[in-house]
């Protein structure tokens, strides 16, 4: 019978370190997904990536199997991780220049639609970034992660009404923000 | 807006992936593993912060400020769900007070603290609108903002301006809705609010209610809710209404009598004059005649006007229609209403004068 998530973080806190590999082979390509959608470099994705799960084992000590399911806690660790990063300064100046090089060395022939796509998001994430904290990890894990209400609700702790209503404000603000330029 | 999904180069994954994890792996390697946390310590640290806290804010430093020095504003928002925000001078929302289970379903969750006020205000009604306490398919929603503060100046310029605020996203939401000012706060409201200990909201429409109605008393009303005191306020104006309408229909009544006796007294000296030979009695045939053609006149110089009009807006122009105009002059033909076979064309323009109407 394989080893439920419970089980191996229980083995990792009593000194099995090696198991959180096993962590990362199962939701690495899940959260690289997520944290590749909002950033579209892979080498800052990779960076996140690791910094998260680092971030994960630090804390693990803290995580309660019996309020949530590994799953969940590992994208509220990640969400709020990934959210400071891409508010800082840095992160933003850096973005531009990073991207650049990604286009550079791509040879997808759908490099235009690419960028058209990216330019968009870009603004998306622009528009994302000036709301309300809670409103922005509902809003990269509805729209970045794929994340459903429900699952929103489980991992942020928000309850399901408000989510809505938080979505429908950010649907707003985008097409205001649209309407504007 | 759909889920933002990119496409990911499977090979640089699998790359990706070896690489994270033989990293992470390396560097948890110098890392203690962590024990699970004793969970009765966060509650140790949980009372020892709020007795630093406590100590912190009652103990008074030689030379500190006294914070009641500092002045705060106060703001509420009632429409069934009751909220009161305390601002700070810049007008910023420094703490929120739920004053109903409505209010705590509306809000609870939204994060009021550190806005401005003006973005508090829009958006706890639309949070309002959103949960169904503003019903966005009537127009007899009210809104009631109370701004207080002990600056009289600062208050009555920010009730306004909060007042227009309310407005505002109510218009451009397209909500009918009356912003409501509240009274002054400081005094008596505020007296009654904190006597009661219910909001200055509430305070407002109780003393609304004792208003109109001095025999009801404030500790009964007090134990309403705010959808039962509306409810109330309604009834008591719905009464005030039916009194004056029964008071103007009685009036009118009395007019009316009145005027049929004078009427009658006229009818009754005519009689007897003519009793007494002082009056010659009238041909009345002659009279019914006459009132008669006149009668005829006037429709068919009616029905001409209305024609000349219909026509008028059919052509685009002025209602002055010479043809009109020598209907005017019309005879008694009694063929003239049979004419209105011919009108049929008039018709279809005064339906599209309508449509042009509708149109505009």
């Amino acid at each position: 019978m394989p080893l439920t998530d419970k089980d191996i973080v229980n083995n990792i806190l009593d000194g099995n370190k090696e198991l959180f590999s096993v962590l990362m082979d199962k939701y690495h390509n899940e959260i690289f997904s997520y944290i590749f959608n909002i950033t579209t470099n892979y080498d800052t994705t990779d960076d996140l990536v690791q910094e998260v799960f680092l971030r994960v084992y630090q804390n693990l000590n803290k995580y309660d199997s019996n309020k949530a399911k590994f799953r969940t806690w590992l994208y509220r660790v990640c969400s709020n991780y990934v959210l400071n990063q891409i508010s800082k300064k840095a992160y933003k100046k850096n973005r531009e220049t990073m991207e650049y090089q990604d286009y550079m060395v791509s040879t997808d022939s759908t490099i235009e639609n690419d960028l058209i796509m990216d330019e968009q998001s870009k603004k998306i994430l622009d528009i994302i970034q000036s709301l309300k904290k809670d409103y922005r990890k509902i809003a990269l894990l509805y729209y970045y992660a794929g994340k459903s209400v429900t699952e929103i609700n489980e991992i942020l702790n928000i309850n399901e009404k408000t989510i809505y209503y938080a979505l429908k404000v950010i649907v707003k603000k985008i097409k205001e923000e649209v309407t504007h330029e | 807006m759909n889920e933002i999904k990119r496409k990911i180069d499977p090979d640089r994954l699998k790359i990706s992936k070896e690489k994270n994890i033989e990293s992470v792996m390396n560097q948890i390697e110098s890392y203690p593993v962590r024990a699970k946390r004793n969970p009765r310590l966060k509650y140790y640290f949980g009372i020892l912060a709020v007795l630093v806290v406590a100590f912190f804010t009652f103990y008074d430093f030689p030379g500190s400020i006294n914070p009641s020095t500092e002045s705060y504003d106060f703001l509420a928002i009632d429409i069934n769900p009751s909220i009161e925000f305390v601002l700070s001078e810049e007008g910023f929302v420094m703490s929120v007070q739920y004053n109903n289970t409505d209010a705590e379903i509306t809000a609870s969750d939204l994060d009021f603290i550190g806005l401005h006020y003006e973005e508090a205000v829009n958006l706890f009604i639309e949070a309002a609108i959103y949960a169904g306490y503003i019903d966005v398919n009537t127009t007899d929603n009210n809104v009631v903002i109370t701004y207080g503060s002990e600056n009289q100046e600062t208050e009555s310029k920010a009730q306004k301006e909060v007042e227009d605020i309310a407005q505002r996203f109510l218009e451009q939401n397209r909500v009918g809705a009356a912003v409501l000012a509240g009274e002054q706060v400081f005094e008596e409201l505020n007296q009654l609010a904190t006597q009661f200990d219910i909001s200055v909201g509430k305070a407002r429409m109780i003393q609304s209610v004792l208003e109109d109605d001095s025999t009801l008393n404030i500790e009964g009303l007090v134990q309403m809710s705010m959808i039962e005191l509306s409810e109330l306020i309604s009834g008591i104006h719905e009464h005030n209404m039916n009194q004056f309408k029964e008071t103007r229909l009685e009036e009118s009544l009395e007019t009316k009598s009145r005027l049929m006796q004078q009427n009658q007294a006229t009818v009754e000296e005519f009689k007897v004059r003519v009793q007494n030979g002082s009056q010659e009695v009238p041909d009345y045939d002659s009279i019914k005649e006459d009132h008669l053609r006149n009668y005829q006149n006037k429709s068919e110089e009616f029905q001409s006007k209305s024609d000349a009009l219909k026509q008028g807006a059919q052509h685009g122009g002025s209602s002055n229609n010479p043809q009109g105009g020598q209907d005017d002059g019309g005879t008694n033909s009694p063929n003239h209403s049979d004419d209105s076979g011919s009108n049929k064309p008039q018709k279809n323009g005064v339906f599209s004068f309508f449509v042009g109407r509708i149109q505009f």
